[in-house]
């Protein structure tokens, strides 16, 4: 069950109706809440950025418990698989968190006239994007991959203890430092208008991550297993 | 005798070398110090030496070089035991390998966070810090440290034979709560507001970091050897 | 039906802070597909070499 070879072979087939039901998804969601939403009476338009944000910074945090979760089995029961899931979901929980900060930023210049503000929320974005880029440094540091799924999965589950704790102290600190100023947790709840296209993007984000990562779990698996009598039957024909 | 005294015996004896050996080179001790002196003295150069701005940050420039000097003093903390073959007597032993590698953890925090905490009490009167909080400095210099050695060991587990940087990127990370508990006890303490509170938070992550870093340690070491 | 395309496009003059969002978040996720496809053939490649 756990083996490389089956995993590709079902990822693979399964490969085209992710894409399909990830492309569908992610398009009506984004459409529906671009296009067709209401506009904000407080913001006006420049709201609708918080159908990429939100969704990204969510997606930001539920990979990183994902690789953590991944880490864990690795480290319990050495699954091969779990250290592969992790390599692979690592660029692409990075590549959220940057999403969400870059947007974040972009929707903070014109509300709050600034790119940056020392808010708690975006400073442990922050904080998760470094995490990230120490997982995968440390894994293109090592050459034995392997041995640097092992490396990773200690670091994952690491984070996952401290990433709370971090959350937390950050919260404090804002507090102690400066009165929050601008919070996005404060303004009205939205009217169903408004958040029925968001939860349709926040699922179409969600596919699109599964859809990412067996796509990017077919080039682990096959670059780790090359030189498997498998890979070597069916890719090289010998 | 019972097992729990052997354990103990082979702490001390392993804590016992390594102090010793850290002793005959004195370049262990001295260099994170002088790293940590020559830090405290770039802030004012760069800042300009305006006593009420220096007074304000005092707290968390002492931080921050404490932060990085004793992560960089950790950082060849296995490499030597390594290289000669005396980690591999440690897994050959029959005692938990993480409490041989806390005795070389706390060695290295009294060979090295000690010089710090002593010379941060002299670049607090360089930079003005409020004399009320010269305590509350110490204190958690005194817990911060030993925080900062702890992870700063699995940090050069991990990066074994690799660049002094990358340790640095994994470990800074994690460092975060140490460093946000350090400057908001020193923050209260030249208030003149309680701080024990947020003493007690720090000394609630030691007791969870000890047992866990060492343990997440091991397992860092043990990827070395397959 | 052009112009209600063009009020989306310019959206109150926000516009360009919103479709700057849609610009990076598609960039990213291409660069993020794009990689292990390119890893794949490289490896086919380096594979037959081989023979």
């Amino acid at each position: 069950m756990g083996s490389p070879p089956h995993f590709y072979k079902w990822a693979t087939r399964s490969l085209p109706w992710l894409a399909g039901l990830a492309v569908i998804v992610f398009c009506v969601g984004l459409t529906w809440g671009i296009g067709f939403s209401p506009t904000d009476y407080k913001q006006g338009d420049v709201y609708r950025i918080i159908y990429i944000h939100v969704p990204s910074a969510i997606l930001a945090e539920s990979i990183y418990i994902f690789m953590a979760i991944s880490g864990f089995i690795s480290m319990v029961w050495r699954a091969k698989i779990a250290g592969m899931l992790i390599n692979s979901a690592a660029p692409i929980g990075a590549g959220f968190t940057l999403v969400a900060l870059l947007t974040g930023s972009i929707w903070g210049k014109p509300t709050w006239g600034t790119w940056w503000v020392w808010d708690a929320r975006l400073t442990s974005t922050l904080i998760l994007f470094f995490l990230y880029a120490a997982i995968i440094g440390l894994h293109s540091s090592i050459e034995n991959k392997t041995k640097g799924d092992r490396a990773v999965a200690i670091l994952a589950v690491l984070g996952v203890v401290i990433v709370p704790i971090i959350k937390k102290s950050v919260d404090w600190w804002q507090t102690l430092h400066q009165p929050s100023t601008f919070t996005l947790t404060s303004s009205p709840s939205m009217p169903p208008e408004m958040y029925l296209p968001l939860l349709v993007c926040v699922l179409g984000f969600y596919f699109l991550f599964i859809f990412m990562l067996t796509n990017s779990l077919r080039g682990e698996i096959i670059s780790r297993e090359r030189d498997k009598s498998w890979v070597k039957k069916q890719f090289f024909k010998y | 005798m019972t097992n729990r005294d052997n354990t103990l015996d082979w702490f001390m004896l392993v804590l016992r070398r390594d102090l010793t050996l850290s002793f005959r080179r004195s370049a262990t001790y001295i260099t994170p110090l002088i790293f940590f002196l020559i830090v405290v003295t770039f802030f004012p150069l760069a800042l300009g030496p305006s006593q009420s701005l220096l007074s304000s940050l005092a707290a968390g420039i002492i931080w921050i070089s404490a932060l990085l000097s004793s992560l960089l003093a950790v950082e060849g903390i296995f490499s030597e035991d390594y290289r000669d073959g005396t980690l591999d007597q440690y897994f050959v032993s029959s005692e938990p390998v993480f409490i041989l590698i806390f005795a070389k953890v706390l060695c290295h925090w009294l060979v090295c966070g000690a010089p710090i905490i002593l010379a941060s009490i002299l670049s607090s009167i360089f930079l003005y810090l409020p004399s009320g909080a010269l305590f509350a400095l110490i204190i958690s210099l005194l817990l911060g440290t030993l925080f900062m050695s702890l992870l700063g060991a699995l940090g050069a587990a991990l990066a074994l034979g690799k660049s002094a940087i990358l340790s640095a990127i994994i470990v800074l990370p994690f460092s975060i709560p140490t460093l946000l508990m350090g400057t908001a006890i020193m923050s209260a303490a030249v208030n003149q507001q309680d701080y024990s509170g947020f003493l007690s938070i720090m000394g609630a992550m030691l007791a969870v970091g000890i047992p866990g870093l060492c343990l997440l340690t091991v397992e860092a070491i043990l990827l070395n050897y397959e | 039906m052009l112009d209600s395309l063009q009020l989306l496009f310019i959206m109150d003059g926000k516009g360009p802070y919103v479709w700057a969002c849609l610009l990076i978040l598609i960039i990213v996720i291409f660069i993020n597909l794009i990689i292990p496809v390119i890893r794949l053939k490289r490896i086919y490649r380096e594979g037959t070499l081989e023979e």
